[in-house]
């Protein structure tokens, strides 16, 4: 029997599309239903945030890492706060580390809802399971609000610490959700790990090997999915992360049903920490006094942290000015889709779908 | 467990072992390379067993103006340690070689730079624009993008609230309410011409705008 080709032709999925997560375009050229070549074009949502910020005072310059992963706002704050705080030599007092550490992890909890919520949507268990997990995102999105009056950008760190202590009410709302998140979780494993949908589309989709991985520099749930046990949270602690006991959840196949229970595994992880945040919290300021200009001596810094999409580092130049003379984002969304070329060739439309939905992608950050 | 960050001599020293002349400049935290010579030294960083570059952090431009210098910040993730290699080109014209075969997480990455920075890298397999269009005249973050002028540069050189170097206290002002704040200089030096625009010109804008409004409502 010969094979039938068809001639090739090319198929926009997005900028405007629901399985993009953003305005985000993917062009694949098809042979049939067989995808043989992928080609993403960026762009749409580029606002030049590092040359704006080379205009602006370092401190200016938070309110801009809300707007890069939107759906992470403080672990963008915290990143460019470590790397001025580097920068300048400032000590961050221990409240403020606590604090920075226990929103940190509540936003890593929202950002996988999201991710895992629209990963299973994308999936086809449509909605139900995203409603599910948004519920849960509203409780920790009400306790940013709680303290610093946003939901979304909260602009909540600052250079030297955090903006605000938490307020009195913030205590018992916190103990209630720890307390019944890890109920939740369970139930979304009873619902989805044995679900026949989500099996069937994501076992053995877009699988990828650890040496390429590596060698594509990839970051966070993508790397671990393969099974490397990287996680900069454990490899190079930052704030005070090496005072608490978690575990580095990790996959075997590197497919995207590896990566979703990754991200599951890791919501649980990051509420392990919350509680003993929580219990270790000391007292005193929350932040230090820093100079409204701050200038830092001429040099350059790189720090990074685990974000929920993977390495999120600031790349920072200092020129003895009061602004920043380069300011570099390393962002992990970015750089994460390096593979999504060889992930998706060979792949069906349906499964490339899934394959980007599983790498969690945020365009805000891509294109910055 | 820490990340450790090797000192820039220590990395020189190796890389000096292998490619005696490369080493051009050496500070405490970073190794520079002429740019014609990355690609070797790079696949060497990564090879290396003591080194064990394989996993490439960053790549990132800077405009020093008179020169560019590209940052690539590496790590090896079984010893747990992080070092900063550097290529130098020239201002004019310039072009380094593509590290995408070396790394293939610096593909996305050197087009970005391309597209801001506007540093051609040779033997890219797919070398184009990538945030902005193409056609789109000039790279942003090149120090000279927009430059006006005699040097002026938007924006308050002093903030406020900062008092000027050597005053420690707000000046006396004499025979006046108005507050004291100190007098803020907009500029280091003031633009050549002064071309602000008048203010009828501004004023015969804003009806312009109105009457459309009125159009479209009716």
């Amino acid at each position: 029997m010969t094979e039938l080709h068809t001639p090739p032709y090319v198929v926009n999925i997005g900028p405007q599309h629901p399985s993009t997560h953003g305005v985000f375009r993917l062009k694949v050229t098809l042979d049939g239903e067989r995808i043989i070549d992928a080609e993403m074009v960026l762009g749409y949502l580029h606002r030049s945030m590092e040359k704006l910020a080379e205009e602006r005072t370092f401190t200016q310059n938070i309110p801009f890492t809300d707007r890069m992963d939107y759906l992470a706002a403080m672990t963008g704050n915290l990143a460019y706060c470590l790397a001025a705080e580097k920068l300048a030599g400032i000590e961050v007092p221990e409240r403020g580390s606590y604090l920075r550490v226990i929103f940190a992890e509540l936003q890593r909890i929202a950002s996988h809802c999201m991710a895992n919520g629209t990963f299973v949507n994308d999936c086809g268990a449509w909605q139900t399971p995203l409603m599910y997990m948004f519920r849960d995102r509203e409780k920790i999105l009400d306790l940013f609000e709680m303290t610093c009056g946003a939901r979304l950008t909260t602009n909540y760190m600052r250079i030297g610490g955090v903006a605000f202590d938490v307020p009195d009410e913030w205590y018992p709302a916190i103990k209630a959700l720890v307390a019944e998140l890890p109920d939740r979780i369970a139930e979304y494993e009873e619902l989805l790990l044995d679900s026949e949908i989500l099996l069937a589309r994501s076992r053995d989709i877009g699988v990828l090997k650890p040496e390429a991985a590596i060698n594509a520099s990839t970051s966070g749930p993508l790397l671990r999915g393969c099974g490397i046990a990287w996680d900069v949270r454990k490899a190079d602690p930052y704030c005070v992360y090496d005072r608490f006991d978690f575990d580095i959840p990790v996959g075997h196949n590197g497919d995207c049903f590896d990566r979703f229970i990754v991200r599951l595994e890791e919501m649980r992880q990051s509420l392990r920490i919350v509680e003993q945040a929580l219990a270790q919290l000391p007292g005193g300021p929350v932040s230090t006094p820093v100079p409204l200009a701050l200038r830092p001596e001429p040099g350059e810094a790189y720090a990074r942290i685990e974000s929920p999409k993977g390495e999120l580092g600031f790349y920072l130049v200092s020129d003895g000015g009061p602004t920043p003379y380069r300011f570099h984002v390393r962002s992990p969304s970015y750089i994460n889709l390096s593979v999504l070329k060889d992930l998706t060739v060979g792949l069906s439309i349906a499964d490339a779908i899934v394959t980007l939905g599983s790498l969690d992608i945020n365009v805000g950050e891509i294109d910055r | 467990m820490t990340t450790v960050a090797l000192a820039g001599p220590e990395v020189a020293e190796r890389v000096r072992a292998a490619f005696p002349d490369a080493v051009i400049e050496v500070t405490a935290d970073s190794v520079t390379v002429p740019a014609e010579r990355v690609v070797a030294v790079a696949r060497f960083l990564r090879d290396d067993a003591e080194l064990d570059g394989k996993y490439l952090n960053c790549l990132l431009g800077i405009d020093w103006l008179d020169h560019f210098d590209i940052v690539y910040v590496l790590s090896s993730l079984a010893k747990n340690h992080t070092f900063v290699l550097k290529a130098r080109a020239a201002h004019d014209a310039p072009v380094v070689p593509s590290v995408n075969g070396v790394w293939m997480g610096a593909n996305l990455q050197e087009r970005e730079v391309y597209d801001l920075m506007g540093i051609s890298f040779s033997d890219h397999p797919n070398l184009r624009r990538i945030f902005l269009w193409e056609g789109f005249p000039g790279h942003p973050l090149r120090k000279d993008f927009l430059a006006l002028p005699g040097g002026y540069k938007p924006g308050l050189q002093r903030f406020p609230f900062e008092f000027p170097e050597g005053q420690r206290a707000y000046p006396e002002v004499e025979g006046t309410d108005a507050p004291s704040a100190p007098a803020v200089p907009r500029l280091d030096q003031p633009p050549a011409a002064s071309e602000s625009p008048s203010p009828s010109g501004r004023g015969q804008a804003r009806p312009e705008r109105s009457r459309r409004g009125e159009g479209e409502q009716a």
